[in-house]
Parts: C-alpha cells; sequence; structure tokens
C-alpha cells in the first residue's frame, strides 16, 4: 500500500514536471524571439508595415500681368471600387446594382445604364478589388456620386474608392495656350511645352515625402506629423500678358484666319517701354473653320520676312549717308534684272522716279534694292555690317524654350551669291521669327533702344515676390536719333499715303510696315514652277506713332481666298487690335479722369467683411461694419464714409457677388457646387442666376468680369 | 438539492479569480486585434470585441447555472452527457456547416455552435465516472483499453469533421491516465513517436536506426538481462525501424506537396515565409517586435494591421507577446501556470475519485490546449487551429472551457460532503 501509494505520488509530480518543462520550454522560446531574434524580427516587422511615400507638390499657377490664372491645378478625382469589401454582400450588390447604374449612366452619359450594370457584375463575380470606375472626375461630381446607392455606404461598407489627383487646368481654354504651355501628350515622360516647360522647375515644387503605415489590405495612414517632408508647393509664375488684350488678339487673329481659310498665323503685342509680351496669339488650321493653338509661330518661326526687313535696309543706308529720304531713286517700269535673275514690284508699269521715301511707302522691291546695290555693291560686306549692328542677327534668349535662329548670312557664307544682296535688301534669303521681327520695329518705336520681349515678370512663392524679371536692354541704340526719326517719318508714312492706307484713321495714328513674302516651298522654291504660290502677309508696327505705347505684328501664312496683300490680310487684324487698345486704355489718352471733384474714398470689392475691414483700416479709414458677425460684406458709399453692407450667404441661394473678385464669387459660387463659367478680368460685373434665386449644385453660371468697372461703390438702391 | 449552501458556498476563489483574470484579459487583446483606428467605437456589435463582450457576459451566466446545478448531477447523468454530445458529433458531420475547411459548426438559428468544445467536457465527465467505478481493477489492461475507447470515439468523430486540432486534444487523456495508474510504457511511447518520427525526416534513416540499436542494447544491459525483456526489447526496436521507415515513405509518397511542405517546413529542413510557414513568420515577427516591454496596449501593429493572419483567435499570444512584450508573456504564462497548478493541487484534495479524475482532466486539457496554441505561434508546434482557453475570439470555446472548469470548482466546493 505504500508503496502503490509512492508510485502514485511520483506520477503526480512527473505529471506536473511535463507541465513545468513545457512552460519552461516555451518561455525560453519566449525569451530567446523576444530578446535574441527581436532586432531582426523588428526590422521585418518594419519593413512590411512601414512605407515612404510622395506626396505631390501643388503646380504653381501662371497668371496674367494682373494675377488672373492663366493655368491652375485643380483637384480632380480617379473612382475604383472594391468589390469584396465585407459588408458589401452580393446580396447588397444585387439590391442596388441597377439603380448604381442607372446613376452612373445619368451622370457620366458614357455608357448606358445596362452596359453599365453589366461591368458592375462582371466585376463583382471577379471579386475585383480595385474595379476602374471613372477617371478624372470634377468634385461636383463626385459630391453628387456619393450620393449613389452602395456608394453612399462609403469606404469600408459600399467600397467607394477615390483617388484625388491634380489636373492642369486653362480656366480660358484656347487663350495664349501654346504660350502658356501644358504637359505634351506625345511623349511618354511628363514633357511641358511653352511657359509650363521653360519654368517647370519653379512650377513643380518639390515633392514631400510621408511615412506611411499600413492599416489592412491596401489601406495606409500617415505615421506622425513628425516623419514628413512637407511638400513644397510650386511657384506661380506671373506673366506679362493681359488677358483681355490676349482675348482681343486672338479674336481677331481667328476672324481674319477664316475669312482667308489660312494655314497659320499669329500676333504678338508688345509693351514698346518695357518689352511686355501683353498677347501672342498662335492659331493653326485644323480643319474648316476651325484653329487652334498648336505650335508656337511667333517664337519658333524664322522664315523669309520679306518687305517688313526694308526697314533694316533702309536703317543702314541711311545711318551710312548713302542715302536720305528725298534722294531719287529710279525705279523704271517697275522691273529690273539682277544676274539674269528678274526682280519686280506689285504695281505694274513701276513708280517711275520717286523719293527713297516713297520707295519704302510703296514697298518698292526694285526701288529698294537699287538703292542698296548701287551703294553697297562693291561692299556688300559693310551692308551686312550694317544690319549686325542693328543687333537682329542673334537670337533673343526667350523666357520659353524653341525660339527659331535668325539667319542673316555674310558675304563669306558659302550660299552669298550675287544675288544676295539686292535679295536679301528686300527681305529674302534672310530668315527671322515674327517675335525678332517685332523686336527691331519696338526698337524704333523705343526710340532706338531695344528690349529684350518680356513674358514673365515675377515668381510668387505663397504670394510674396521670390524673383522679378526687369526689361532687358539689348542694345540701347541701334542707330542715330535722326535715323530713328526718319525710320519713324517712312513708317508712318506707310499708313498715311502708303501701301497701308487702310489702317488710316481720323483718331490715332499707326506706323507701320507691310509684308508680302512668297513662301518657299522647301525644295520646290517660290511655287514658280507650276506649284501653287504661297504668300505670308505680314503688317508690323506701333501706335499711337507721335508716343507710342503698344508694337505689334500679325502674321498670315497662306490665304486661299484671293487677297494675300499684308495690308489687305494682316493690316485688318492690326487695326481691330490696336482700335480696341487704344480705346481700352487709359494711359494712352489720359486728358481727363485726373482731378475729380470729391476726394477720392478708393474703392474695393465686395468680398470677406474681415479683409475689407482690415483693407480700410490699412489706408487709415473706417469702414463701419453693419454687421459685425457677416462673413461677407459688401462696401458701399453712404454719406462720403463706407459702409459695410452684409451679404447674406445661404447655401442652395444664389448669392449677389457682383462687385467681388474673381476668386470670392468662385469660391461663393462654387460652395453652392455650380459649375462657373468666367469671362473677363477685374471684378464681376453680371452674373447670369439672379441673385436670391434658389440653384441646386451641377447648375451653370455664368460671371462677367470687368476691370474698367470702377462703379464698385453701389449706392444703395432697391435690388433690380 | 440543497439549497441551504448557496451558489458561492466554499468555492475556490482563486481559480475563479484567475478565470476572470484571463478572460477579462482576452478581451482586451481582442480589442487590440481587431482595433481599427478608422473605425475605433468600441462597443460595437458588429466587432469581434463587441460580441466577445456578449460571449463573455453569457459564460458567466453559465459558470453561475453550473455552480447553482446539484454537484451529484455531472457524475449521475455523465454518460447521458456523453451520449448527446456523440449524437451531435455525428450530427454535425451530416448536417454541418463548412467554415475554413473544416465542418464543425452547427448552426441553430443565428447562433453557430462547435460540438467539438462542447466533447471534451463530456468525455472528462465520462473518463471520471468510468475510472472511479469501484470495482476497477486498474492495474489490468482491460479497464485501460475501455477508457481508451471513450476517447477514442469523440476523437475520431472529430476528426471526421476534418477539426485534426480539437481531436488531437483528446492525447490529453492519455496524461490523466497516466496519473492513475496507466503504464508508463505508454507515455514513453506516446513521447518517442513525434521524436524518432522527426529524427526519421532529419537524419539518415540507418544512422538513425543505428542510434536506436544502441539505445536498445544499452537499455538490456542496464535492465535485468531478463530474456522476457530481451523479446520486448526486440519487438520495441523492431517496431521503431518499421515506423522510421514508414514515416519517411509516408512523407515522401503519401502526403500531399502542400503537406509535406508543411511539415518540411515545421522541423526546419526549408523556409517559406510565402506560403507554409507564412503565419509562423508573421507570428514570430509580432512576438519579437514587442521585446522585453512591448509596443503598448493598442500599439501593437503588426496584429492589428492584419499581418498575422487569426489574431483573435488562434494567434491571439501574439497580440500579447507584440503589445505586452515579454514581461507580459511572462505573466500571462504564469497565470495558465497557476492556474494548471491551482487545479492538480486541488484534485489532490479530493476525497472522491470523480471528482479528482475530473479534475486531471480539467487541467490535462486546459494544458494541452495551452501548450499546443502558444507552441503553435511560437514556432515550437505545428500550426494546428485550437484556441488559447478563455483568451481566444470565440463563444463555443469560451463556454466550453467554463463549463469544464466550474463544473470542478462546483465538485470541490462539495468535496466534504462527496465521496
Amino acid at each position: 500500500m505504500e508503496e502503490a501509494k509512492k508510485s502514485i505520488l511520483l506520477r503526480v509530480y512527473l505529471v506536473y514536471l511535463g507541465i513545468l518543462l513545457f512552460a519552461i520550454a516555451i518561455m525560453g522560446r519566449v525569451v530567446y524571439i523576444q530578446s535574441f531574434e527581436s532586432v531582426k524580427l523588428m526590422e521585418q516587422a518594419q519593413k512590411q508595415e512601414l512605407n515612404w511615400f510622395d506626396v505631390e507638390a501643388i503646380r504653381g499657377n501662371i497668371c496674367s500681368d494682373d494675377g488672373t490664372l492663366l493655368a491652375t491645378s485643380v483637384p480632380i478625382f480617379d473612382i475604383r471600387m472594391d468589390m469584396c469589401t465585407d459588408s458589401l454582400t452580393k446580396e447588397v450588390f444585387r439590391r442596388n446594382v441597377d439603380s448604381l447604374a442607372y446613376r452612373l449612366s445619368r451622370l457620366f452619359r458614357d455608357r448606358t445604364p445596362s452596359q453599365y450594370r453589366d461591368e458592375l457584375w462582371e466585376a463583382k463575380k471577379s471579386r475585383a478589388r480595385y474595379y476602374l470606375i471613372k477617371r478624372n472626375i470634377t468634385y461636383p461630381e463626385l459630391t453628387e456620386l456619393r450620393t449613389f446607392p452602395i456608394f453612399r455606404r462609403g469606404k469600408y461598407k459600399g467600397g467607394l474608392i477615390v483617388i484625388p489627383h491634380y489636373q492642369r487646368e486653362l480656366p480660358y481654354k484656347d487663350l495664349a495656350k501654346r504660350t502658356i504651355g501644358y504637359e505634351s501628350k506625345d511623349e511618354s515622360n511628363r514633357v511641358f511645352v511653352g511657359l509650363e516647360g521653360f519654368f517647370s522647375q519653379d512650377l513643380q515644387g518639390l515633392a514631400g515625402k510621408r511615412l506611411m503605415r499600413k492599416v489592412g489590405s491596401g489601406a495606409w495612414v500617415p505615421v506622425d506629423l513628425d516623419s514628413e517632408l512637407e511638400p513644397q508647393n510650386g511657384d506661380d509664375i506671373i506673366t506679362t500678358i493681359d488677358i483681355n488684350i490676349q482675348d482681343l488678339a486672338e479674336r481677331a487673329l481667328l476672324k481674319e484666319l477664316i475669312a482667308d481659310s489660312a494655314d497659320h498665323g499669329c500676333v504678338v503685342v508688345m509693351e514698346v517701354s518695357t518689352g511686355s509680351i501683353k498677347a501672342i496669339a498662335n492659331l493653326k488650321r485644323v480643319g474648316r473653320d476651325r484653329y487652334e493653338e498648336d505650335y508656337n509661330y511667333a517664337v519658333g518661326e524664322s522664315t523669309e520676312p520679306g518687305s517688313t526687313f526694308k526697314l533694316a535696309s533702309f536703317l543702314v543706308a541711311l545711318e551710312d549717308g548713302k542715302v536720305d529720304l528725298n534722294t531719287l531713286v529710279e525705279t523704271g517700269n517697275g522691273e529690273i534684272k539682277y544676274s539674269g535673275r528678274r526682280m519686280s514690284d506689285s504695281h505694274r508699269g513701276g513708280y517711275g522716279t520717286i523719293t527713297a521715301r516713297e520707295v519704302f511707302e510703296k514697298s518698292s522691291n526694285v526701288g529698294t534694292s537699287q538703292i542698296i546695290v548701287n551703294a553697297y555693291e562693291t561692299e556688300p560686306q559693310k551692308f551686312i555690317d550694317g544690319i549686325y549692328k542693328l543687333g537682329i542677327h542673334h537670337q533673343l534668349g526667350l523666357q520659353i524654350s524653341g525660339e527659331g535662329h535668325p539667319n542673316i548670312k555674310d558675304t563669306k557664307n558659302k550660299f552669298w551669291s550675287k544675288l544676295s544682296l539686292p535679295w536679301i535688301s528686300i527681305g529674302y534669303e534672310v530668315a527671322m521669327t515674327p517675335l525678332q521681327l517685332l523686336t527691331f520695329y519696338n526698337a524704333i518705336a523705343n526710340n532706338g533702344a531695344m528690349v529684350k520681349p518680356l513674358l514673365v515678370k515675377e515668381i510668387h512663392r505663397n504670394g510674396q515676390v521670390v524673383k522679378s524679371f526687369d526689361t532687358q536692354v539689348i542694345n540701347p541704340s541701334i542707330c542715330s536719333p535722326a535715323t530713328i526719326a526718319k525710320a519713324k517719318l517712312m513708317l508712318l508714312g506707310v499708313v498715311e499715303e502708303g501701301t497701308a492706307t487702310n489702317l488710316k484713321n481720323p483718331v490715332y495714328k499707326i506706323a507701320g510696315k507691310t509684308g508680302t513674302a512668297q513662301v518657299a516651298q522647301g525644295k520646290e522654291g517660290y511655287g514658280n514652277r507650276g506649284g501653287k504660290v504661297q504668300y505670308k502677309g505680314s503688317f508690323v508696327g506701333f501706335f499711337p506713332a507721335e508716343n507710342p505705347k503698344y508694337s505689334m505684328i500679325v502674321v498670315i501664312n497662306n490665304p486661299k481666298k484671293g487677297k494675300y496683300y499684308g495690308a489687305a490680310i494682316a493690316g485688318p487684324v492690326f487695326k481691330e487690335v490696336a482700335d480696341q487698345l487704344y480705346a481700352h486704355s487709359p494711359e494712352i489718352h489720359y486728358a481727363a479722369s485726373k482731378d475729380t471733384v470729391y476726394p477720392r474714398i478708393p474703392s474695393s470689392k465686395a468680398g470677406k467683411r474681415k479683409e475689407i475691414e482690415l483693407l480700410y483700416g490699412e489706408l487709415g479709414m473706417n469702414a463701419v461694419s453693419v454687421n459685425p458677425n457677416a462673413l461677407w460684406a459688401r462696401p458701399t458709399l453712404i454719406h462720403e464714409s463706407v459702409s459695410l453692407i452684409p451679404e447674406s450667404v445661404t447655401r442652395g441661394i444664389m448669392p449677389d457677388v457682383t462687385g467681388m473678385g474673381l476668386k470670392d464669387a468662385v469660391y461663393l459660387l462654387e460652395q453652392n457646387g455650380l459649375h462657373v463659367t468666367i469671362k473677363g478680368k477685374g471684378s464681376v460685373v453680371s452674373q447670369s442666376i439672379m441673385s436670391g434665386k434658389q440653384v441646386s449644385r451641377g447648375e451653370k453660371v455664368l460671371i462677367v468680369l470687368d476691370i474698367s468697372s470702377k462703379s464698385i461703390h453701389k449706392e444703395e438702391k432697391p435690388e433690380a | 438539492m440543497r439549497r441551504e449552501y448557496g451558489i458561492f458556498y466554499r468555492i475556490d476563489w482563486v481559480m475563479v479569480i484567475l478565470y476572470l483574470v484571463l478572460v477579462l484579459f482576452g478581451w482586451l487583446n481582442i480589442y487590440a486585434a481587431v482595433y481599427d483606428e478608422l473605425q475605433p467605437s468600441i462597443f460595437a456589435i458588429s466587432q469581434r470585441y463587441g460580441k466577445q463582450l456578449i460571449w463573455i457576459g453569457a459564460a458567466l451566466v453559465i459558470a453561475i447555472v453550473t455552480l447553482a446545478i446539484d454537484p451529484k448531477f455531472f457524475s449521475q447523468f455523465a454518460w447521458l452527457i456523453y451520449s448527446g454530445l456523440i449524437l451531435l458529433l455525428i450530427l454535425v458531420i451530416f448536417i454541418g456547416r463548412d467554415i475554413s475547411g473544416a465542418r464543425s459548426w452547427l448552426h441553430i438559428g443565428s447562433i453557430a455552435i462547435q460540438p467539438a468544445e462542447f466533447a471534451k467536457m463530456a468525455t472528462a465527465l465520462v473518463v471520471a465516472k468510468y475510472l472511479s467505478k469501484i470495482d476497477l481493477n486498474l492495474v489490468k489492461k482491460k479497464p485501460w483499453l475501455k477508457a481508451a475507447a471513450l476517447i477514442f470515439f469523440p476523437a475520431l468523430l472529430i476528426l471526421l469533421q476534418r477539426d485534426t486540432g480539437s481531436a488531437l486534444v483528446f492525447l490529453a487523456f492519455l496524461l490523466v491516465f497516466y496519473r492513475f495508474g496507466m503504464s508508463g510504457l505508454v507515455m514513453l511511447a506516446l513521447l518517442a513517436l513525434p521524436v524518432i518520427g522527426i529524427l526519421a525526416l532529419l537524419i539518415n534513416k540507418f544512422i538513425l536506426i543505428g542510434i536506436l540499436f544502441i539505445g536498445a542494447v544499452t537499455y538490456y544491459i542496464l535492465t535485468l538481462k531478463k530474456t522476457r525483456q530481451l523479446l520486448i526489447v526486440l519487438a520495441v526496436f523492431a517496431v521503431s525501424v518499421g515506423y522510421v521507415f514508414s514515416v519517411d515513405y509516408a512523407v515522401n509518397n503519401i502526403l500531399k506537396p502542400h503537406q509535406r511542405q508543411r511539415i518540411n517546413v515545421l522541423i526546419g529542413k526549408t523556409s517559406d515565409l510565402q506560403g507554409a510557414g507564412y503565419n509562423v513568420n508573421q507570428s514570430l515577427i509580432a512576438i519579437g517586435s514587442g521585446q522585453i516591454l512591448g509596443k503598448g496596449y493598442l500599439h501593437g501593429t503588426q496584429t492589428k494591421y492584419n499581418f498575422v493572419p487569426e489574431q483573435s483567435t488562434d494567434f491571439i499570444f501574439c497580440t500579447v507577446g507584440e503589445e505586452w512584450g515579454f514581461l507580459g508573456s511572462l505573466v500571462l504564462i504564469g497565470l495558465y501556470i497557476s492556474l494548471f497548478t491551482r487545479i492538480v493541487i486541488i484534485a489532490e484534495r479530493q476525497r472522491a475519485k470523480f471528482s479528482k479524475v475530473y479534475g486531471y482532466s480539467v487541467a490535462a486539457i486546459l494544458f494541452t490546449h495551452f501548450a499546443i496554441n502558444i507552441g503553435m505561434t511560437l514556432g515550437l508546434m505545428p500550426v494546428i487551429g485550437i484556441p488559447l482557453p478563455f483568451l481566444s475570439y470565440g463563444g463555443s470555446s469560451l463556454w466550453a472551457f467554463t463549463i469544464l472548469l466550474f463544473i470542478f470548482i462546483r465538485q470541490d466546493s462539495y468535496r466534504y460532503e462527496l465521496v
């Protein structure tokens, strides 16, 4: 019995020992894993749960000279769907898929409801976890999409995956598009053209880095703020472009191109004293009456300028004293042969004996070449040197890529021939881009100082100027003042009594030169051998002639409706732009407006009440807030003091945005989910939906802005 | 029923408190394992921690009901309960629902239960009932074979449900049998089987046979060199050699590739971090990255972000290891060892044999679960999906373990009345 008891006790101990031993083994294993192996295992853990992600920097804006947005980045969204999220059961899916498909079809209008339904079912059956519904939808569309069946259940229950990213948008669509630039689509990597490309470094900013932690399948959240490298958003580029002038130029050019069925054309408007490009329009025919900003002809297309080059010839001859305005030139019957090659004037029968000034004004080829050949036949290099002295044979070094090379050969060039001197004198055998030619003419307007065209004047970061570009003088004096004066007289004469009398008007004076060039068709030459002759009509000049403010060039290539003279096809475009510009530029005719009777109280746009209050405060004036709690207000002049009348802003009710700046107006309207279309610049003068009306999401509204509307102070009046 | 004593009459509070601590700790860890920063609603019924809270509430009711039942009821109705569970096990094979490869769930309305979990308790009762029969001569082999049949039957039915893990747990009863007089050789053989099996796969067969031969000779020389002993030694040796060859053959020719792969991974022959070894590797990463003090409650990134599969059920220990570190693991293992020790001590002080055998059964079942589960998460054991008692998510297992333990607590509180 004692023996048995002992044996039993032994067994108890053995069993217990077994348990204990195993427990110890486990403890040992835990120690081993958590101390000796832990460093290695920690590393493995981090590797699979943490990851660095790039944080997209928002690309900077490209603005016009007054800060109007020309190119900006707007958030857009890709919509995907996780068909296997836990609570999206087949039952839920089956019950809702029809109405989801219907709503999707209604929203996007790209597929029929049944197509959508079939595709959704397909995706559900294949258990797709990242099914693409639609790319690049806008914020208002996303807001609507979130109300759809299934999707309104959200990310976890509805499987809705929203991937935001930024898309470049040009609020003014095609306006100056090529110069503003865009992402070239025919390249596999991101290549930007235009200003987008040239200032890409400044615009793109710096992508940030963010340490993200995995939370469940495919979902990552930021770890904390410390481990983050903030993205540095891109800088804003402030161009010299004036959106109104640009609009004017683009429209005038388009009208003429359509009228002539021309291949392409360009208009560049430059501010004389600064070289600022106020407008640069390039249009290329892409179909019947359809033109697009596709190639920057003004910057890139270096071709034979034709008659507009005669100014250079005259400058050289005048400067060298080889000719004067009244020197008589024999143009004969309008025909002359140089080494057997015929040169003729467009005027049949010729002009006989005329003054040098008349030669220029009538654009006589024979006369011009005669002047130059007679003066430089023995020393042609002197003529070329004279042209070189003007400084028009170099590239300008623009703030945009793709500038064409000017080509003005000298006598040592292997292509120099006996024909070169006469033909160069009338603008053939040389090549210049429209912008180079304009820069040259602008120098005359600017009293001899040749300035570099300026496209971008400032770079802003967070509203602060970080870099500014000043006007650069290429050549402070291209020739003597006397020659400049003579050149101006001749250029004025072209309009007053020469080839471009159609530009003449009683209000202000235009000075300029027409150009009608035959375009060389590569090897086929100028179309003399049976091919159809192609022409290029141009007009380059400045206005007002006495005190030039703007210079401009218009080039129209290959018109097909019969007329091809520069004055006839390029002239009207020049005149239309110049007329409008003259009419709308108070700076040009600052006669009145200076002295007003009342002490002026500066006006302000309507907007955020606090901002306006601050503004008047800074100016040392007191703006009385009628309602100190109002968010939005409109400064109103009452008894010669400023009162801030509260603006009522209610969701779903159209607010009164007139008098507001673009930013505030768009903010307010988009808050209500409206699609805003913008016209003009400045402050809002009218809105297509009357204030106080009920509005719903997605509704379209047009707001018209105008800079000249200075009547910001509305006297209180009953609502119209 | 002796009403005069009341429910909490002389119950062992140490066991009850250990139980409550484990259950609560389990709930905290399930919350951590399922915790989602994006949806942190704490008592969400749809989430596992919300459900587990309901299971825990129900478990407490079950515990009290169990305590309220006359202690004699369980010995008296042991056979009935056992039969009932056997019937359920058979039923499951036919009408059960497949969940992750095993057909072990019975759906009654919206509630799903796993009869296998309760079958352990029923088997413990019937084994205790059988071994406490007064006229049983435990020196003989026959009663042990009968007792073995009692555990074999439900284990077989569970195996038929393709729930290998739960079936293996029934081996726990051998520990009980050994305590009550079964030959130690059975235990020895049981230990030798996996050891020789693993060696057969790891080292050269003939070297292994040589080692076995030397062992046999040594054993024979050390014992009394009786002829009868020689025959037994020879027989054992022969069976071992056969076993070595059959293991080798079975693994290389009978098992399917993925099963072979799993075995190779376990014994360290190959590592396959994406396939068979994935779970264990993730588990090790989680536990290992906890280090000494752990990452802190709810800060365990590995378990929280679903790197570890089944982290609220079978791999709940990962959460403990990662968030509470070595110290937490030590405390948890300490709690379990304390519980087992307490059960064994209390089982020893029982006067009634039924209570004593039942107590050992409880300890053995809990220990087996504990050993296999934690061994698995630490890479010591093959990946066999069985829950960690009181900690793992799941209603059936929690309730079954609760009943199992509280029957014993009630038996103990009546130890002077029960003979």
